[in-house]
Protein backbone atom coordinates (compact mmCIF):
# COMPACT_ATOMS: atom_id res chain seq x y z
CA UNK A 1 0.00 0.00 0.00
CA UNK A 2 1.55 3.18 -0.85
CA UNK A 3 -0.04 6.31 0.97
CA UNK A 4 0.53 9.95 1.10
CA UNK A 5 0.44 11.93 3.96
CA UNK A 6 -0.37 15.62 4.03
CA UNK A 7 0.67 17.49 6.83
CA UNK A 8 1.55 21.05 8.21
CA UNK A 9 5.13 21.60 8.82
CA UNK A 10 4.30 22.90 12.25
CA UNK A 11 2.58 19.39 13.16
CA UNK A 12 5.10 17.23 15.47
CA UNK A 13 2.50 14.61 16.69
CA UNK A 14 2.67 12.41 13.76
CA UNK A 15 5.62 10.48 14.67
CA UNK A 16 3.35 7.06 15.76
CA UNK A 17 1.03 7.43 13.43
CA UNK A 18 4.03 7.45 10.93
CA UNK A 19 5.84 4.30 12.84
CA UNK A 20 2.21 2.81 12.80
CA UNK A 21 2.37 2.93 9.06
CA UNK A 22 5.87 1.80 9.00
CA UNK A 23 5.18 -1.74 11.32
CA UNK A 24 2.24 -2.10 9.16
CA UNK A 25 4.31 -2.19 5.34
CA UNK A 26 2.94 1.01 4.46
CA UNK A 27 5.13 3.05 2.35
CA UNK A 28 4.85 6.41 3.05
CA UNK A 29 5.12 9.71 1.50
CA UNK A 30 4.92 12.87 2.81
CA UNK A 31 4.12 16.60 1.58
CA UNK A 32 3.44 19.33 3.67
CA UNK A 33 0.94 21.49 1.43
CA UNK A 34 -2.05 20.66 -0.42
CA UNK A 35 -0.74 21.57 -3.88
CA UNK A 36 2.35 19.60 -3.62
CA UNK A 37 0.07 16.89 -2.49
CA UNK A 38 -2.87 17.56 -5.66
CA UNK A 39 0.71 17.34 -7.83
CA UNK A 40 1.87 14.04 -7.08
CA UNK A 41 -1.39 12.64 -7.12
CA UNK A 42 -1.79 13.33 -10.35
CA UNK A 43 1.51 11.89 -11.11
CA UNK A 44 0.31 8.33 -9.48
CA UNK A 45 -2.19 6.61 -7.52
CA UNK A 46 -2.14 6.12 -3.61
CA UNK A 47 -4.25 4.11 -1.98
CA UNK A 48 -5.06 5.97 0.64
CA UNK A 49 -4.52 9.63 1.59
CA UNK A 50 -4.18 10.93 5.09
CA UNK A 51 -5.19 14.97 5.07
CA UNK A 52 -4.79 17.44 7.99
CA UNK A 53 -6.99 19.65 8.03
CA UNK A 54 -4.44 22.36 9.83
CA UNK A 55 -2.63 21.74 6.44
CA UNK A 56 -5.68 22.94 4.41
CA UNK A 57 -5.59 26.93 4.68
CA UNK A 58 -7.36 27.33 1.44
CA UNK A 59 -10.03 25.31 2.52
CA UNK A 60 -10.64 21.43 2.92
CA UNK A 61 -13.24 20.84 0.88
CA UNK A 62 -11.82 22.44 -2.09
CA UNK A 63 -8.55 20.08 -1.66
CA UNK A 64 -10.99 16.73 -1.03
CA UNK A 65 -12.70 17.68 -4.04
CA UNK A 66 -9.01 18.31 -6.25
CA UNK A 67 -7.59 15.13 -4.57
CA UNK A 68 -10.98 13.13 -5.82
CA UNK A 69 -11.03 14.55 -8.80
CA UNK A 70 -7.23 13.32 -9.59
CA UNK A 71 -7.93 9.93 -8.39
CA UNK A 72 -11.73 9.54 -7.78
CA UNK A 73 -10.33 5.59 -6.36
CA UNK A 74 -8.23 6.71 -3.53
CA UNK A 75 -9.33 6.79 -0.32
CA UNK A 76 -8.94 9.74 2.36
CA UNK A 77 -8.97 10.14 5.71
CA UNK A 78 -9.24 13.78 7.21
CA UNK A 79 -7.63 14.10 10.79
CA UNK A 80 -7.92 17.57 12.73
CA UNK A 81 -6.72 18.89 16.10
CA UNK A 82 -9.56 21.16 16.37
CA UNK A 83 -13.59 20.20 15.34
CA UNK A 84 -16.07 22.67 14.51
CA UNK A 85 -19.34 22.00 13.25
CA UNK A 86 -18.60 23.30 9.82
CA UNK A 87 -15.66 21.95 9.71
CA UNK A 88 -16.96 18.58 10.30
CA UNK A 89 -20.11 19.41 7.47
CA UNK A 90 -17.72 20.50 5.08
CA UNK A 91 -15.73 17.05 5.12
CA UNK A 92 -18.24 15.17 5.27
CA UNK A 93 -19.91 16.52 2.43
CA UNK A 94 -17.20 15.41 0.29
CA UNK A 95 -17.52 11.34 1.46
CA UNK A 96 -14.70 10.97 2.97
CA UNK A 97 -13.42 7.19 4.36
CA UNK A 98 -13.33 8.28 7.71
CA UNK A 99 -13.12 11.85 9.52
CA UNK A 100 -10.73 11.85 12.62
CA UNK A 101 -10.43 14.19 15.82
CA UNK A 102 -7.02 14.00 17.47
CA UNK A 103 -8.46 13.93 20.77
CA UNK A 104 -10.53 10.68 20.17
CA UNK A 105 -6.82 8.73 20.60
CA UNK A 106 -4.77 7.75 18.17
CA UNK A 107 -5.94 4.29 18.17
CA UNK A 108 -9.41 5.36 16.43
CA UNK A 109 -7.12 6.19 13.59
CA UNK A 110 -4.83 3.34 13.47
CA UNK A 111 -8.38 1.49 13.01
CA UNK A 112 -9.42 3.17 10.00
CA UNK A 113 -5.80 3.15 8.38
CA UNK A 114 -6.38 -0.50 8.58
CA UNK A 115 -9.96 -1.00 7.29
CA UNK A 116 -8.21 1.02 4.69
CA UNK A 117 -5.68 -1.64 4.44
CA UNK A 118 -8.07 -4.31 3.88
CA UNK A 119 -9.86 -2.88 1.59
CA UNK A 120 -6.78 -2.68 -0.58
CA UNK A 121 -6.28 -6.24 0.03
CA UNK A 122 -2.72 -5.31 2.18
CA UNK A 123 -3.96 -6.83 5.40
CA UNK B 1 -39.86 1.10 -30.04
CA UNK B 2 -41.64 -2.01 -29.42
CA UNK B 3 -38.52 -4.08 -28.37
CA UNK B 4 -37.67 -1.57 -25.70
CA UNK B 5 -41.02 -2.93 -23.52
CA UNK B 6 -40.41 -5.81 -21.57
CA UNK B 7 -43.21 -8.27 -20.72
CA UNK B 8 -44.73 -10.68 -17.79
CA UNK B 9 -47.19 -13.04 -19.03
CA UNK B 10 -48.27 -14.78 -16.52
CA UNK B 11 -50.71 -17.39 -17.28
CA UNK B 12 -51.04 -21.58 -15.81
CA UNK B 13 -52.45 -22.31 -19.37
CA UNK B 14 -49.70 -23.50 -21.21
CA UNK B 15 -51.39 -23.38 -24.71
CA UNK B 16 -53.18 -19.94 -23.75
CA UNK B 17 -49.53 -18.61 -22.44
CA UNK B 18 -47.61 -20.21 -25.83
CA UNK B 19 -49.85 -18.34 -27.86
CA UNK B 20 -50.37 -14.86 -26.74
CA UNK B 21 -46.07 -15.49 -26.41
CA UNK B 22 -45.61 -15.78 -29.48
CA UNK B 23 -48.02 -13.46 -31.00
CA UNK B 24 -46.42 -10.57 -28.66
CA UNK B 25 -43.02 -11.61 -29.98
CA UNK B 26 -43.99 -11.75 -33.33
CA UNK B 27 -45.13 -8.11 -32.77
CA UNK B 28 -41.57 -7.25 -31.48
CA UNK B 29 -42.46 -7.07 -28.00
CA UNK B 30 -39.61 -9.15 -25.21
CA UNK B 31 -41.88 -11.29 -23.28
CA UNK B 32 -40.59 -13.71 -20.67
CA UNK B 33 -43.12 -16.52 -19.67
CA UNK B 34 -44.21 -18.07 -16.28
CA UNK B 35 -46.67 -20.13 -15.49
CA UNK B 36 -46.93 -20.72 -11.91
CA UNK B 37 -47.19 -17.38 -8.99
CA UNK B 38 -44.01 -18.32 -8.13
CA UNK B 39 -42.08 -18.31 -11.05
CA UNK B 40 -44.04 -15.00 -11.74
CA UNK B 41 -43.29 -13.57 -8.93
CA UNK B 42 -39.46 -14.84 -9.20
CA UNK B 43 -39.36 -13.12 -12.91
CA UNK B 44 -40.99 -9.57 -11.25
CA UNK B 45 -38.34 -9.63 -8.62
CA UNK B 46 -35.10 -10.06 -10.69
CA UNK B 47 -36.00 -8.24 -13.70
CA UNK B 48 -37.85 -5.22 -14.59
CA UNK B 49 -40.86 -5.15 -16.75
CA UNK B 50 -43.15 -2.17 -18.13
CA UNK B 51 -46.06 -4.24 -18.82
CA UNK B 52 -47.21 -7.50 -17.68
CA UNK B 53 -50.16 -10.02 -18.51
CA UNK B 54 -51.80 -12.02 -15.31
CA UNK B 55 -54.47 -14.68 -15.77
CA UNK B 56 -56.60 -13.63 -13.22
CA UNK B 57 -57.57 -17.40 -12.05
CA UNK B 58 -54.41 -18.99 -10.60
CA UNK B 59 -53.63 -21.92 -8.46
CA UNK B 60 -53.07 -20.00 -4.94
CA UNK B 61 -53.29 -16.78 -5.84
CA UNK B 62 -55.61 -14.96 -7.40
CA UNK B 63 -54.42 -12.63 -10.62
CA UNK B 64 -55.44 -9.03 -8.31
CA UNK B 65 -53.42 -10.08 -5.36
CA UNK B 66 -50.34 -11.16 -7.40
CA UNK B 67 -50.66 -7.84 -9.30
CA UNK B 68 -50.33 -6.20 -6.08
CA UNK B 69 -46.95 -7.75 -5.57
CA UNK B 70 -45.69 -7.17 -8.65
CA UNK B 71 -46.38 -3.60 -8.20
CA UNK B 72 -45.13 -3.65 -5.03
CA UNK B 73 -41.74 -4.09 -6.03
CA UNK B 74 -42.33 -2.06 -9.27
CA UNK B 75 -44.62 0.88 -8.45
CA UNK B 76 -45.23 2.03 -12.40
CA UNK B 77 -45.71 -1.93 -13.55
CA UNK B 78 -48.80 -1.90 -15.80
CA UNK B 79 -50.80 -4.84 -15.33
CA UNK B 80 -53.15 -6.10 -18.05
CA UNK B 81 -55.71 -8.94 -16.31
CA UNK B 82 -56.49 -11.93 -18.48
CA UNK B 83 -60.19 -13.61 -17.32
CA UNK B 84 -62.13 -16.38 -18.36
CA UNK B 85 -65.35 -14.97 -16.69
CA UNK B 86 -65.60 -10.96 -16.70
CA UNK B 87 -67.46 -10.03 -14.28
CA UNK B 88 -68.32 -6.27 -12.53
CA UNK B 89 -66.93 -7.39 -9.23
CA UNK B 90 -63.71 -8.90 -10.82
CA UNK B 91 -63.64 -5.48 -12.77
CA UNK B 92 -63.90 -3.05 -10.18
CA UNK B 93 -61.44 -5.13 -8.06
CA UNK B 94 -59.19 -4.93 -10.89
CA UNK B 95 -59.46 -1.28 -11.52
CA UNK B 96 -58.88 -0.75 -7.63
CA UNK B 97 -56.00 -2.92 -7.33
CA UNK B 98 -54.18 -0.87 -9.76
CA UNK B 99 -54.35 -2.57 -13.36
CA UNK B 100 -54.70 -0.78 -16.61
CA UNK B 101 -57.33 -2.62 -18.42
CA UNK B 102 -58.55 -6.11 -18.47
CA UNK B 103 -59.14 -8.72 -21.00
CA UNK B 104 -61.77 -11.21 -21.28
CA UNK B 105 -61.12 -14.81 -23.16
CA UNK B 106 -61.02 -15.56 -25.89
CA UNK B 107 -60.22 -12.87 -27.55
CA UNK B 108 -59.36 -11.40 -30.68
CA UNK B 109 -54.76 -11.40 -31.20
CA UNK B 110 -55.89 -7.44 -31.89
CA UNK B 111 -57.31 -6.64 -28.84
CA UNK B 112 -54.18 -7.72 -27.07
CA UNK B 113 -51.86 -5.96 -29.48
CA UNK B 114 -54.09 -3.16 -28.72
CA UNK B 115 -53.53 -2.71 -25.43
CA UNK B 116 -50.00 -3.53 -25.63
CA UNK B 117 -49.38 -0.64 -27.94
CA UNK B 118 -51.26 1.87 -25.94
CA UNK B 119 -48.79 1.20 -23.37
CA UNK B 120 -45.92 1.13 -25.69
CA UNK B 121 -46.86 4.33 -26.95
CA UNK B 122 -47.04 5.86 -22.88
CA UNK B 123 -43.95 4.55 -22.10
CA UNK B 124 -41.87 6.41 -26.00
CA UNK B 125 -44.14 9.72 -24.67
CA UNK B 126 -42.30 9.42 -21.62
CA UNK B 127 -39.05 9.00 -23.45
CA UNK B 128 -39.61 11.76 -25.53
CA UNK B 129 -40.20 14.21 -23.41
CA UNK B 130 -36.92 14.43 -21.13
CA UNK B 131 -34.41 13.40 -23.99
CA UNK B 132 -32.97 10.56 -23.06
CA UNK B 133 -31.68 12.10 -20.21
CA UNK B 134 -32.53 13.30 -16.73
CA UNK B 135 -31.42 16.90 -15.48
CA UNK B 136 -30.97 18.26 -11.90
CA UNK B 137 -28.86 20.00 -9.98
CA UNK B 138 -26.83 19.11 -6.92
CA UNK B 139 -25.04 21.47 -4.51
CA UNK B 140 -25.22 24.12 -7.35
CA UNK B 141 -24.15 22.04 -10.17
CA UNK B 142 -26.11 19.88 -13.02
CA UNK B 143 -25.92 16.76 -12.83
CA UNK B 144 -27.03 14.43 -15.39
CA UNK B 145 -28.66 10.58 -15.96
CA UNK B 146 -28.52 9.28 -19.14
CA UNK B 147 -31.24 6.51 -20.06
CA UNK B 148 -33.59 6.43 -22.86
CA UNK B 149 -34.93 3.18 -22.50
CA UNK B 150 -38.64 2.70 -21.59
CA UNK B 151 -36.62 1.02 -18.02
CA UNK B 152 -34.87 4.32 -17.27
CA UNK B 153 -38.09 6.58 -18.02
CA UNK B 154 -39.98 4.76 -15.68
CA UNK B 155 -37.13 5.31 -13.08
CA UNK B 156 -37.12 9.16 -13.84
CA UNK B 157 -40.92 8.98 -14.09
CA UNK B 158 -40.47 7.31 -10.35
CA UNK B 159 -37.68 9.99 -8.96
CA UNK B 160 -40.21 12.70 -10.07
CA UNK B 161 -43.20 11.19 -8.21
CA UNK B 162 -41.38 10.16 -5.28
CA UNK B 163 -38.62 13.15 -4.43
CA UNK B 164 -41.66 15.41 -2.91
CA UNK B 165 -42.51 12.77 -0.46
CA UNK B 166 -40.88 11.95 2.86
CA UNK B 167 -41.09 8.64 2.15
CA UNK B 168 -38.00 6.34 2.96
CA UNK B 169 -36.57 4.90 -0.37
CA UNK B 170 -34.91 1.99 -0.83
CA UNK B 171 -32.78 1.66 -4.10
CA UNK B 172 -32.04 -1.74 -4.58
CA UNK B 173 -29.34 -2.80 -8.16
CA UNK B 174 -26.17 -4.19 -8.73
CA UNK B 175 -23.06 -2.41 -8.02
CA UNK B 176 -22.23 0.62 -10.54
CA UNK B 177 -25.64 0.95 -11.46
CA UNK B 178 -25.96 4.21 -10.27
CA UNK B 179 -27.86 3.53 -6.75
CA UNK B 180 -26.05 6.92 -5.05
CA UNK B 181 -26.81 9.17 -8.31
CA UNK B 182 -30.32 8.25 -8.25
CA UNK B 183 -30.54 8.99 -4.39
CA UNK B 184 -28.79 12.34 -4.83
CA UNK B 185 -31.04 13.05 -7.62
CA UNK B 186 -34.15 12.53 -5.04
CA UNK B 187 -32.63 14.72 -2.34
CA UNK B 188 -31.94 17.23 -5.30
CA UNK B 189 -35.95 17.03 -6.21
CA UNK B 190 -37.41 17.36 -3.05
CA UNK B 191 -38.54 19.79 -0.74
CA UNK B 192 -34.75 19.50 1.34
CA UNK B 193 -32.70 20.04 -1.75
CA UNK B 194 -31.35 23.32 0.05
CA UNK B 195 -30.61 20.84 3.52
CA UNK B 196 -27.64 18.93 3.46
CA UNK B 197 -27.20 15.44 1.64
CA UNK B 198 -24.32 13.26 3.38
CA UNK B 199 -23.85 10.10 2.64
CA UNK B 200 -22.12 6.94 4.10
CA UNK B 201 -20.44 3.39 3.02
CA UNK B 202 -21.52 1.11 5.39
CA UNK B 203 -19.00 -1.57 4.34
CA UNK B 204 -16.12 0.06 4.90
CA UNK B 205 -15.56 1.07 8.20
CA UNK B 206 -15.44 -1.62 11.28
CA UNK B 207 -18.55 -1.43 13.97
CA UNK B 208 -16.85 0.73 15.99
CA UNK B 209 -15.78 3.76 13.85
CA UNK B 210 -19.38 3.23 12.21
CA UNK B 211 -21.16 4.03 14.65
CA UNK B 212 -18.96 7.00 15.58
CA UNK B 213 -18.92 8.36 12.10
CA UNK B 214 -23.38 7.87 12.12
CA UNK B 215 -24.01 8.98 15.51
CA UNK B 216 -21.03 10.79 16.54
CA UNK B 217 -19.08 11.04 19.90
CA UNK B 218 -18.63 12.72 23.27
CA UNK B 219 -15.89 12.55 25.57
CA UNK B 220 -15.65 13.14 29.31
CA UNK B 221 -17.67 12.36 31.74
CA UNK B 222 -21.16 10.94 30.69
CA UNK B 223 -23.37 13.98 32.83
CA UNK B 224 -21.17 16.57 31.68
CA UNK B 225 -18.93 15.15 28.19
CA UNK B 226 -18.14 17.29 25.62
CA UNK B 227 -19.05 17.06 21.41
CA UNK B 228 -15.69 15.74 20.46
CA UNK B 229 -17.59 14.52 17.03
CA UNK B 230 -20.98 15.89 15.82
CA UNK B 231 -21.57 12.64 13.59
CA UNK B 232 -23.00 12.73 9.87
CA UNK B 233 -26.64 12.16 11.22
CA UNK B 234 -26.68 15.34 13.38
CA UNK B 235 -25.33 17.08 10.48
CA UNK B 236 -27.78 16.18 8.26
CA UNK B 237 -30.57 17.46 10.76
CA UNK B 238 -33.61 18.69 8.06
CA UNK B 239 -31.99 17.24 4.89
CA UNK B 240 -31.30 13.63 3.63
CA UNK B 241 -29.07 10.59 4.83
CA UNK B 242 -28.07 8.11 2.50
CA UNK B 243 -26.84 4.46 3.69
CA UNK B 244 -25.27 2.70 0.65
CA UNK B 245 -24.90 -1.15 0.83
CA UNK B 246 -27.11 -0.70 4.31
CA UNK B 247 -26.87 -4.99 4.51
CA UNK B 248 -23.90 -4.87 5.70
CA UNK B 249 -24.90 -2.92 8.91
CA UNK B 250 -23.75 -5.09 12.06
CA UNK B 251 -27.39 -6.36 13.90
CA UNK B 252 -25.97 -4.13 16.86
CA UNK B 253 -26.45 -0.51 14.47
CA UNK B 254 -29.05 -1.69 12.87
CA UNK B 255 -31.01 -1.19 16.08
CA UNK B 256 -29.73 2.03 16.66
CA UNK B 257 -30.31 3.36 13.09
CA UNK B 258 -33.85 1.84 13.60
CA UNK B 259 -34.55 3.50 16.93
CA UNK B 260 -33.20 7.05 14.86
CA UNK B 261 -35.80 6.18 12.42
CA UNK B 262 -38.65 5.76 14.76
CA UNK B 263 -38.81 8.35 17.89
CA UNK B 264 -36.59 10.60 15.36
CA UNK B 265 -33.70 10.62 18.05
CA UNK B 266 -30.18 9.54 18.85
CA UNK B 267 -27.37 9.43 21.45
CA UNK B 268 -23.97 9.72 20.37
CA UNK B 269 -21.00 7.40 21.55
CA UNK B 270 -20.55 8.07 24.86
CA UNK B 271 -23.17 10.63 25.72
CA UNK B 272 -26.65 9.80 27.48
CA UNK B 273 -28.26 13.01 25.96
CA UNK B 274 -30.73 12.19 23.36
CA UNK B 275 -30.48 14.51 19.79
CA UNK B 276 -33.76 15.39 18.43
CA UNK B 277 -32.98 14.99 14.57
CA UNK B 278 -35.11 15.16 11.17
CA UNK B 279 -33.86 13.38 8.41
CA UNK B 280 -35.31 11.75 5.61
CA UNK B 281 -33.42 8.42 4.81
CA UNK B 282 -32.69 7.00 1.67
CA UNK B 283 -30.94 3.54 1.86
CA UNK B 284 -29.27 1.31 -1.37
CA UNK B 285 -28.07 -2.24 -1.65
CA UNK B 286 -26.92 -4.70 -4.00
CA UNK B 287 -27.93 -7.60 -1.88
CA UNK B 288 -31.45 -9.33 -1.51
CA UNK B 289 -32.66 -7.76 2.14
CA UNK B 290 -35.01 -10.43 2.35
CA UNK B 291 -32.68 -13.39 2.12
CA UNK B 292 -30.56 -11.35 5.01
CA UNK B 293 -33.93 -10.81 6.96
CA UNK B 294 -34.01 -15.35 6.52
CA UNK B 295 -30.60 -15.89 7.30
CA UNK B 296 -30.99 -13.24 9.96
CA UNK B 297 -28.49 -10.98 9.02
CA UNK B 298 -30.55 -7.84 8.84
CA UNK B 299 -33.89 -6.94 11.31
CA UNK B 300 -36.92 -7.78 9.61
CA UNK B 301 -38.99 -4.41 10.86
CA UNK B 302 -35.48 -2.19 9.58
CA UNK B 303 -36.34 -3.87 6.49
CA UNK B 304 -39.98 -2.62 6.50
CA UNK B 305 -38.99 0.73 7.41
CA UNK B 306 -36.64 1.32 4.59
CA UNK B 307 -38.14 -0.12 2.15
CA UNK B 308 -41.38 2.06 1.69
CA UNK B 309 -40.64 2.91 -1.80
CA UNK B 310 -38.55 -0.07 -3.02
CA UNK B 311 -36.68 1.54 -6.64
CA UNK B 312 -34.85 -1.29 -8.54
CA UNK B 313 -32.14 0.10 -10.54
CA UNK B 314 -31.62 -2.10 -13.91
CA UNK B 315 -28.35 -3.98 -15.15
CA UNK B 316 -26.50 -2.25 -17.66
CA UNK B 317 -27.03 -5.57 -19.36
CA UNK B 318 -30.62 -5.23 -18.92
CA UNK B 319 -30.80 -2.17 -20.87
CA UNK B 320 -28.31 -1.67 -23.86
CA UNK B 321 -30.42 0.20 -26.01
CA UNK B 322 -29.08 3.05 -23.82
CA UNK B 323 -25.04 1.96 -24.06
CA UNK B 324 -24.72 3.87 -27.29
CA UNK B 325 -25.62 7.33 -25.40
CA UNK B 326 -24.03 6.22 -22.79
CA UNK B 327 -20.85 5.90 -24.31
CA UNK B 328 -21.39 9.76 -26.55
CA UNK B 329 -21.75 10.82 -23.10
CA UNK B 330 -18.56 9.33 -21.59
CA UNK B 331 -16.69 10.57 -24.60
CA UNK B 332 -17.43 14.13 -23.78
CA UNK B 333 -16.68 14.01 -20.07
CA UNK B 334 -13.09 12.33 -20.43
CA UNK B 335 -12.42 14.31 -23.76
CA UNK B 336 -10.41 16.70 -21.74
CA UNK B 337 -7.45 13.53 -21.25
CA UNK B 338 -6.29 14.03 -24.80
CA UNK B 339 -5.48 17.35 -24.51
CA UNK B 340 -6.94 19.13 -27.84
CA UNK B 341 -7.30 16.13 -30.24
CA UNK B 342 -10.82 15.30 -29.11
CA UNK B 343 -12.37 11.57 -29.88
CA UNK B 344 -15.44 12.39 -32.31
CA UNK B 345 -16.81 9.04 -31.98
CA UNK B 346 -16.26 5.21 -31.69
CA UNK B 347 -16.39 2.95 -34.66
CA UNK B 348 -19.28 0.54 -35.42
CA UNK B 349 -17.45 -2.94 -34.34
CA UNK B 350 -16.21 -1.38 -31.13
CA UNK B 351 -19.89 -0.08 -30.12
CA UNK B 352 -21.22 -3.69 -30.84
CA UNK B 353 -18.47 -5.35 -28.57
CA UNK B 354 -19.71 -2.64 -26.47
CA UNK B 355 -23.36 -3.56 -26.64
CA UNK B 356 -22.90 -7.21 -26.59
CA UNK B 357 -20.04 -7.37 -23.54
CA UNK B 358 -22.29 -8.49 -20.22
CA UNK B 359 -21.05 -5.50 -18.13
CA UNK B 360 -20.91 -7.04 -14.57
CA UNK B 361 -19.45 -3.67 -13.42
CA UNK B 362 -22.40 -1.58 -15.03
CA UNK B 363 -22.43 1.80 -15.67
CA UNK B 364 -18.90 2.59 -13.89
CA UNK B 365 -16.95 -0.36 -15.75
CA UNK B 366 -18.35 0.92 -18.95
CA UNK B 367 -17.05 4.96 -17.86
CA UNK B 368 -13.82 3.09 -17.07
CA UNK B 369 -13.56 1.64 -20.46
CA UNK B 370 -14.07 4.76 -22.01
CA UNK B 371 -11.85 6.65 -20.32
CA UNK B 372 -8.78 3.73 -20.63
CA UNK B 373 -9.87 3.98 -24.30
CA UNK B 374 -9.87 7.50 -24.63
CA UNK B 375 -6.43 8.11 -23.33
CA UNK B 376 -4.76 4.83 -25.28
CA UNK B 377 -6.86 5.63 -28.55
CA UNK B 378 -4.14 7.29 -31.45
CA UNK B 379 -7.16 8.17 -33.76
CA UNK B 380 -9.69 10.03 -33.72
CA UNK B 381 -12.49 7.43 -33.38
CA UNK B 382 -12.31 4.97 -30.76
CA UNK B 383 -11.25 1.30 -32.31
CA UNK B 384 -11.87 -2.07 -30.78
CA UNK B 385 -8.16 -2.04 -30.85
CA UNK B 386 -8.57 0.14 -27.65
CA UNK B 387 -11.05 -2.07 -25.85
CA UNK B 388 -9.76 -4.32 -23.49
CA UNK B 389 -8.95 -7.30 -24.20
CA UNK B 390 -11.82 -9.50 -22.32
CA UNK B 391 -14.48 -7.44 -23.67
CA UNK B 392 -12.77 -8.17 -27.54
CA UNK B 393 -13.02 -11.60 -26.36
CA UNK B 394 -16.33 -11.15 -24.49
CA UNK B 395 -17.87 -10.34 -27.78
CA UNK B 396 -16.22 -13.68 -29.70
CA UNK B 397 -17.61 -15.71 -27.10
CA UNK B 398 -21.19 -14.49 -27.33
CA UNK B 399 -20.83 -15.24 -31.10
CA UNK B 400 -19.40 -18.54 -30.07
CA UNK B 401 -21.89 -19.72 -27.48
CA UNK B 402 -25.15 -18.14 -25.72
CA UNK B 403 -24.30 -18.60 -22.21
CA UNK B 404 -26.54 -17.95 -19.14
CA UNK B 405 -26.00 -14.72 -16.94
CA UNK B 406 -25.16 -16.94 -14.09
CA UNK B 407 -22.76 -18.96 -16.08
CA UNK B 408 -20.66 -15.86 -17.13
CA UNK B 409 -20.98 -14.32 -13.65
CA UNK B 410 -19.31 -18.09 -12.37
CA UNK B 411 -16.90 -18.52 -14.64
CA UNK B 412 -15.50 -14.61 -14.41
CA UNK B 413 -15.77 -14.79 -10.24
CA UNK B 414 -13.58 -18.19 -10.78
CA UNK B 415 -11.25 -16.71 -12.93
CA UNK B 416 -10.50 -13.60 -10.32
CA UNK B 417 -10.13 -15.88 -7.78
CA UNK B 418 -7.56 -17.70 -9.68
CA UNK B 419 -6.03 -14.17 -11.17
CA UNK B 420 -5.48 -13.05 -6.64
CA UNK B 421 -4.90 -16.23 -5.43
CA UNK B 422 -8.35 -16.83 -3.79
CA UNK B 423 -7.53 -13.24 -2.24
CA UNK B 424 -10.87 -12.03 -0.95
CA UNK B 425 -10.31 -8.62 -0.65
CA UNK B 426 -8.17 -8.31 -3.89
CA UNK B 427 -11.03 -10.38 -6.03
CA UNK B 428 -13.92 -8.10 -4.49
CA UNK B 429 -12.08 -5.30 -5.77
CA UNK B 430 -11.28 -6.21 -9.06
CA UNK B 431 -14.77 -7.54 -8.82
CA UNK B 432 -16.02 -4.26 -7.49
CA UNK B 433 -18.44 -5.76 -5.08
CA UNK B 434 -17.75 -6.13 -1.41
CA UNK B 435 -16.62 -8.91 0.38
CA UNK B 436 -19.58 -10.10 1.76
CA UNK B 437 -21.50 -10.22 -1.32
CA UNK B 438 -18.39 -11.70 -3.11
CA UNK B 439 -18.64 -14.33 -0.06
CA UNK B 440 -22.66 -14.89 -0.80
CA UNK B 441 -21.39 -15.57 -4.50
CA UNK B 442 -18.66 -18.24 -3.70
CA UNK B 443 -21.22 -19.88 -1.60
CA UNK B 444 -24.00 -19.70 -4.44
CA UNK B 445 -21.92 -20.91 -7.52
CA UNK B 446 -20.09 -23.48 -5.33
CA UNK B 447 -16.91 -21.99 -5.54
CA UNK B 448 -15.09 -22.33 -2.15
Amino acid sequence: MYCLFIVTPQNVSNSELEQFLHVNHVDCEIVYDPFTGIQRVQEQHFDLIILDAEACTAGIDRAIRLLKGCDPYTRIIVKTNINTRDLESSVRKEQVFYYHVNSLGLNDLQIAVKSALQLSGTL
Amino acid sequence: MSSHINILLLDDNHEFAGACCLLLQQAGYHVDLATTVEEGLKLGSSRTYQVALVDYRLPGMNGIEVMRRLKKENPLLEVIIITGHATLEMAVEAGRGGAFDYISKPFEPDKLLGLVTQLAQKFRGAGEQSGGAFDFVFDGAPVRIIGASSVMQQIFSLIDKIAPTESTVLILGESGTGKELVAKAIHAKSLRADKPFFAMDCGSLVESLFESELFGHAKGSFTGAYVTKHGAFELANNGTFFFDEIGNISLNVQAKILRTIQEKEFRRVGDTTTIKVDVRMIAATNLDLMQAVGDGTFREDLYYRISVIPLKLPALRDRRDDIPLLVDYFIKKHNYRRRGRDIQSISPDALDMLTQYNWPGNIRELENVIERAIVIEESLDISSASLPIHIQRGSEDTHREALSLADVERNHISKILKMTDRNITHAARLLDIDRKTLYDKIRRYNLS
